[in-house]
């Protein structure tokens, strides 16, 4: 019947706004990409580190995921492969990039990897450290969820 | 573990004559034997059936790139030291391809070197050692030295495209060649994709207590 009737779909749809957007807040899905110097990054992007969260890493295709995590650095070989990945997944969706600061540790940026990933794709939040502590990944992911809720399908 | 320092050496001069090593010496972990090109294969092939060696096991293949001096240097060096002098400082060839070997059986190391130039190609030995299949491809996108032979020496870690030979002296180690063209970043008030960075500066110097209760009983 809503589907006859505009008005009566766009007073629905309103009316559905709060719930949806709550659902999108509540029920975040990721996508984890391992990048190519994951090392201290992947530390924090753990089954312990993310157990406490209740978020299910686990999507079985980017179609079923709400957030792409990128954990570590992400090589010029499989830049292609990620952008695909993000290509894939549904809308509205959200990128997350754990990783250090170019030059951590005094380690120069290398010819063979894309020194932000911010430099490829729309990340909408950052986490940094090396790796970062337990709160500010979840700081990071309540920003995530925030920024998701907000975002009109 | 058994100190073989020098033994084989002796075994293969005996074996395969005084002209199939150029330089042997001993190293903490055993021998470094240094053959000629044209007895790489029939080295390895040794050391792998002799019983008294049973070098069975290929760890690693890398090089080893010594800098070149510039033409002008050698030519002063020359003019300056006399004609009699120059053959005693003539560069090294420019790799050194180093096979790590190492036998299970009897707890030992061998390195066994090879020294190239750039334009000369070495044997392949996956033939002998199949493990040396994925290492002489790395060998040859990095270095540039052909590994004549070889069933298919495509790129292992590079993609295609990709010029030049980046463990190379001469390639600068920042010179990316992206297959993604990358998005110039610009400040947090000039672009609208500017992500929102979160780090452990700002982080609370104690956890927060409402967080405690969900890490209980969440995973299950």
């Amino acid at each position: 019947m809503a589907e006859r009737d505009p008005l009566l779909a766009r007073s629905l749809r309103a009316l559905l706004a709060p719930v949806l957007a709550w659902a999108r807040r509540e029920s975040l899905v990721a996508l984890p990409v391992i990048g190519a110097l994951p090392g201290p990054a992947m530390r924090a992007w753990s089954e312990e580190g993310t157990l406490p969260l209740d978020i299910p890493t686990d999507a079985p295709t980017p179609r079923h995921a709400d957030a792409l995590v990128v954990v570590g650095r992400v090589s010029h070989k499989a830049a292609p492969v990620l952008l695909r990945l993000h290509a894939e997944m549904a809308r509205p969706c959200v990128v997350l990039a754990i990783d250090a600061e170019p030059g951590f540790a005094r380690v120069p940026l290398a010819y063979g990897c894309v020194p932000r990933v911010e430099e490829i794709l729309p990340v909408d939040v950052v986490v940094r450290g090396a790796p970062p502590r337990p709160e500010t990944l979840a700081r990071g992911l309540a920003a995530l969820a925030a920024i998701r809720a907000g975002r009109a399908p | 573990m058994t100190t073989w320092t020098g033994h084989l050496a002796r075994l293969v001069r005996a074996r395969l004559g005084p002209s199939a090593l150029v330089e042997a010496s001993a190293r903490a972990d055993g021998d470094e034997l240094t053959v000629a090109r044209a007895r790489l294969l029939d080295v390895l092939r040794f050391l792998k059936a002799d019983p008294d060696a049973d070098i069975a096991l290929l760890v690693d293949l890398t090089a080893i790139e010594h800098p070149q001096p510039l033409p002008s240097e050698t030519e002063s060096t020359t003019t300056s030291e006399g004609a009699s002098t120059s053959a005693v400082l003539l560069p090294p060839p420019r790799f050194e391809v180093r096979y790590l070997l190492r036998s299970p059986r009897l707890h030992y190391r061998v390195h066994v070197v090879v020294r190239v130039e750039e334009d000369e190609p070495i044997p392949s030995v996956t033939r002998l050692h199949p493990s040396a299949e994925w290492l002489e491809r790395e060998l040859f996108e990095m270095f540039g030295v052909y590994v004549d032979g070889h069933p298919h020496l495509r790129p292992l870690l590079l993609y295609p495209g990709f010029e030049g030979h980046p463990l190379r002296l001469g390639y600068r180690a920042s010179k990316a060649q992206p297959l993604v063209p990358l998005v110039p970043l610009l400040g947090p008030n000039e672009s609208a994709r500017a992500p929102v960075v979160v780090d452990d500066a700002g982080a609370p110097a104690a956890p927060a207590p409402t967080s405690a209760p969900t890490g209980g009983g969440g995973g299950a």
